[in-house]
């Protein structure tokens, strides 16, 4: 055996998962879990796409009595949240755990249990929000889920919870999804892969994460106002109590118009991977089109407007958010432009792959274009709520997201199970989808224009919509059977088709320098990287510093799962760390946090207070290092110490950033009601109190720099990790008396729901920011001088800086507010409605405050 | 390490600069449509002028402080200027329609 097979040996043995079913349920390898998320949406497509069956087969003609009223609205909801939440972002996801580890040369993504912890939550929720049709109590509001329809009044029964719990446990998914992929990829790049040099499809993904970290807690926060609205009475969107229920447009759609390009720029990502292999040549214009994913990403923020042009915005409002809808037309136009020349330029491979590409670039192009129509506020108010909205977005979303889906995975299937799939069988379903497709949305346009609205059961016989209704209904089952002819292709490559070669398309980067499938650790060296086309440029030969980094690497030596972790900018070796392997905790938190919510859906506090404490309990079990953990090898003493932070400290602020955002997201509502409620507060209810608020923010505060002396004094960590967390434990009691004594009912007005919301956000985060320290005391108890207290203490600083900021903003916003308003037991006097901004319905156009 | 990651701020401000100068001057105008239907639309006006300029300026600074390859922030420049572009527009619009209709 040469020295390469046995070091290969203890690499296989070091990253190994269990066998069995043990190994199952442990597992956190990345290409396991994301082989899991591809599988696993790929079936919730299944169910999607039967759902749509079903609605276009009640659409087939006139006064159809196929499906009733309930059961079309209880289709459509799920077929639109199947398909946003359960397949295209999972998906996407999916391929980006198990693609980007190996296109930027490394072993394994940073937080391998969180990964397998979002996967078990994305399946658990998918599972709940599924499991409402056996109950009975199917979501029927829409996948946007519009209050006040939504509400307790109009939607009493459990159906709008089981939506907005599942969706929440998903979105936690995708968040820390995310947040492990923007980690991965800003410090796990292979020595020299510069962030010019990254992969395209990289770059899509790291852009669509950090949208992913942003949006995402808009929609949370909204679920979570309208599940306390629902449960408690807390009257966020009820006008009649303060509250409005255009608030909840406002938060949905800055979560739905990003997520729109969430999906979209990474299937873009997947198009300019294919293109460049089929085509046999590098992308023309890099880096305008990596510019133009980030000005795509950024602009996708300020459109959100643009879905709400119906509700009485004033028209120049409307109009500045027309503009930044038509502007993002341009770097969409950079994109096509530069696949078209690399087309032009290259010679083109016209496999399953490219002709999906070619697809996507005519639908595309064709969405995009009509896209801008709505963008246009008169034009929109035409087709609002129409069939042609319905076109519009089938047209980006199946033409941009769908096709660009089914070329990468036919594109890397050999490289992910080793077997190549049929080309005829692929091409017989590109022509079956793609033609399938175009007969059943082209007629959608027509018949918005002829006025058919959405989301309506069945139509007359007299209005002249049967002829285009039954030739979509027609296309869609096209549509059907080329999604099952693609499915079936690859199920039969999967079992009995032809062993791929390493590199079966002669691809230009990394992944194609694996063995395929790859081996578990991926890479026996790590790659160092000298250009953009890694395989179609000769190797680079790497510095002392990176050869040696890269030779203690390819040997475990005792050390555990060691990964590289790079400079964020440039990619030069900075240190290795290791990180954690397999075990069953992660499932065990996503279970804990799905008897919760099930506590919560069935209105047992009980079961949900059982849960929560189980969530505690397994998060910690799963956070405690395992045994033989080791940082370092003794035998990597002569390498440099590391320049920079820990990689779970910018993983913690990252995810800091997202909760900061969710914090953010419960301000903007607050503002909001504040803004349109006539009187803030209400009438009779006084300012809050002072003291206990005070105290338990000074509290909170004082907590925080007895951290900053932990960490900066090795030898008083334990006493005053031991002082913050009794400040914690006193702010937290501060906090309860004071909420406890409060002169008003949270139920009764929306300043009252707004504020205990708040201030529980506030105590939630210092109850976490105590269980850290107990993570924290632990470690330095029992591993004292270990680098692993290190990077606790570190992260547990992060975390405290944030516990003190949020407190303080939270006390400013809820002290000052009150007072400044004319608050101190008058209440803010009444200023009639607020029309201006599209926040609330009247005539006056007046100033917000 | 690397120039770049020594002075990072310098492509911090040629990247960000420009998109967080378009994202200020739609929330800031969107919030200035009311009262530029009571009183005057000049504030509009000046908004988009400082946002522009802000813009621009975050561009030039970074671009002075990019040294080497020159096609690098050439991409930076273009992503620059299609906000610089987006907020013109919006100006333009700010001029051309009636904050009161």
């Amino acid at each position: 055996m040469t020295v390469l097979e046995t070091r290969g040996d203890e690499l296989r043995e070091t990253w190994a998962s269990p066998p069995g079913l043990v190994g199952f349920v442990s597992a956190v390898n990345h290409k396991s879990i994301g082989l899991r998320f591809i599988v696993t949406a790929f079936a919730f497509l299944l169910i999607g796409g039967l759902e749509a069956m079903l609605i276009r087969t009640q659409l087939i003609r006139p006064e159809n009595g196929f499906l009733d009223a309930e059961a079309y609205n209880q289709l459509f909801t799920m077929h639109g949240t199947t398909m946003m939440f359960l397949f295209a972002v999972p998906m996407i996801e999916g391929l980006a755990m198990y693609l980007v580890p190996l296109m930027i040369g490394t072993r394994d993504l940073p937080f391998p249990r969180l990964n397998a912890f979002g996967y078990w939550c994305f399946l658990l929720g998918g599972v709940l929000l599924n499991w409402s049709f056996l109950t009975g109590s199917v979501p029927d509001g829409g996948w946007f889920a519009y209050t006040p329809l939504t509400g307790p009044e109009y939607s009493p029964t459990a159906g709008i919870d089981y939506w907005l719990l599942g969706v929440t446990f998903v979105e936690i998914a995708g968040v820390v999804g995310a947040l492990e992929l923007a980690v991965l990829i800003l410090r796990q790049r292979a020595p020299g892969m510069s962030l010019l040099r990254m992969p395209l499809f990289v770059w899509s993904i790291l852009v669509s994460s950090g949208m992913m970290l942003v949006a995402f807690p808009a929609v949370i926060t909204a679920s979570i106002l309208l599940e306390l609205e629902r449960k408690l009475g807390l009257p966020f969107y009820d006008p009649g109590a303060g509250g409005n229920p255009l608030l909840w447009q406002h938060l949905f759609w800055i979560f739905g118009h990003p997520e729109v390009y969430i999906m979209l720029l990474p299937a873009t990502g997947i198009v300019s991977a294919v293109v460049a292999v089929h085509t046999r040549r590098p992308i023309v214009a890099y880096e305008l089109v990596a510019a133009a994913l980030v000005a795509i990403g950024i602009i996708s923020f300020g459109l959100w407007v643009h879905h709400m042009f119906a509700v009485g915005i004033p028209v120049l409002a409307q109009t500045l958010f027309a503009v930044a809808s038509a502007t993002i037309a341009i770097p969409s136009g950079i994109q096509v432009f530069a696949w078209l020349a690399t087309m032009l330029q290259g010679r083109p491979r016209w496999s399953t792959p490219m002709l999906y590409v070619v697809g996507f670039v005519v639908t595309f192009v064709a969405g995009g274009i009509t896209g801008v129509m709505v963008a246009a506020a008169p034009f929109d108010w035409q087709v609002h709520d129409s069939f042609f909205v319905v076109a519009h977005f089938h047209y980006v979303l199946i033409g941009g997201v769908l096709f660009p889906i089914f070329a990468g995975l036919h594109h890397w299937f050999p490289k992910m199970v080793g077997r190549v799939p049929n080309e005829g069988a692929g091409r017989l379903s590109f022509l079956l989808v793609f033609v399938g497709f175009h007969i059943a949305f082209f007629p959608q346009h027509i018949l918005g224009l002829r006025g058919m609205p959405r989301r309506v059961y069945t139509y007359g016989e007299t209005v002249g919509w049967d002829g285009y209704n039954a030739v979509s209904t027609i296309g869609s089952y096209l549509l059907g059977l080329g999604v099952l002819v693609y499915a079936y292709n690859l199920w039969r490559a999967w079992r009995r088709g032809p062993v791929a070669p390493d590199d079966p398309w002669g691809g230009d980067g990394l992944e194609w320098s694996t063995a395929s499938p790859p081996e578990v650790y991926n890479f026996r060296e790590l790659p160092v990287v000298g250009g953009r086309a890694p395989r179609w440029e000769p190797a680079p030969v790497p510095d002392n510093r990176t050869a040696s980094t890269i030779a203690a690497l390819a040997a475990p030596d005792g050390g555990g799962r060691q990964q590289l972790r790079t400079t964020m900018v440039a990619a030069e070796p900075d240190d290795a760390f290791a990180v954690a392997g397999p075990t069953p905790w992660p499932l065990g938190t996503a279970v804990a946090i799905g008897i919760t919510l099930v506590g919560v859906l069935i209105d047992h506090a009980f079961l949900a207070a059982v849960g929560a404490i189980l969530v505690v309990a397994a998060a910690l079990r799963w956070t405690s290092p395992p045994g033989g953990w080791r940082a370092r090898p003794e035998t990597w003493a002569d390498l440099e110490p590391p320049r920079s932070r820990p990689g779970g400290w910018h993983g913690l602020l990252l995810g800091l950033v997202a909760v900061a955002c969710i914090g953010g997201s419960f301000l903007y509502a607050y503002f909001y009601l504040f803004v349109t409620a006539d009187g803030w507060p209400p009438s009779g209810v006084g300012s809050p109190g002072l003291l206990l608020a005070s105290a338990a923010v000074a509290a909170a505060v004082a907590g925080s720099v007895a951290v900053g002396v932990a960490g900066r004094r090795t030898e008083a960590r334990t006493p005053a990790l031991l002082l913050a967390g009794v400040l914690g434990m006193a702010a937290l009691a501060a906090d309860a008396l004071d909420v406890a004594d409060l002169r008003f009912s949270p139920s009764d007005h929306a300043y009252g729901a707004a504020f205990v919301t708040l201030r529980g956000f506030a105590m939630v985060v210092t109850a976490v920011g105590v269980l850290v320290l107990g993570v924290a005391l632990r470690a330095c108890l029992r591993r004292p001088g270990d680098p692993w207290t290190s990077a606790v203490m570190q992260i547990t600083r992060l975390f405290w800086l944030f516990v003190a900021a949020t407190t303080v903003v939270v006390w400013s916003v809820l002290q000052v507010t009150p007072r400044v308003s004319g608050g101190d037991g008058g209440g803010r006097p009444a200023t009639g409605s607020h029309h201006s901004l599209g926040i609330g319905g009247g005539t006056a156009g007046e100033l917000p405050r | 390490m690397s120039s770049v990651e020594r002075r990072p701020w310098r492509r911090i401000a040629l990247v960000g600069g420009p998109s967080s100068a378009w994202a200020a001057h739609l929330l800031v105008s969107y919030l200035l449509v009311p009262p530029a239907c009571e009183t005057t639309s000049v504030p509009l006006h000046v908004t988009t002028a400082v946002f522009a300029v802000a813009a621009l300026t975050s561009i030039v600074v970074g671009v002075r402080g990019v040294d080497g390859d020159r096609s690098r922030p050439f991409a930076a420049i273009v992503l620059g200027a299609i906000f610089v572009l987006a907020i013109l527009l919006q100006g333009a619009a700010n001029a051309m329609v009636d904050p009161c209709a």
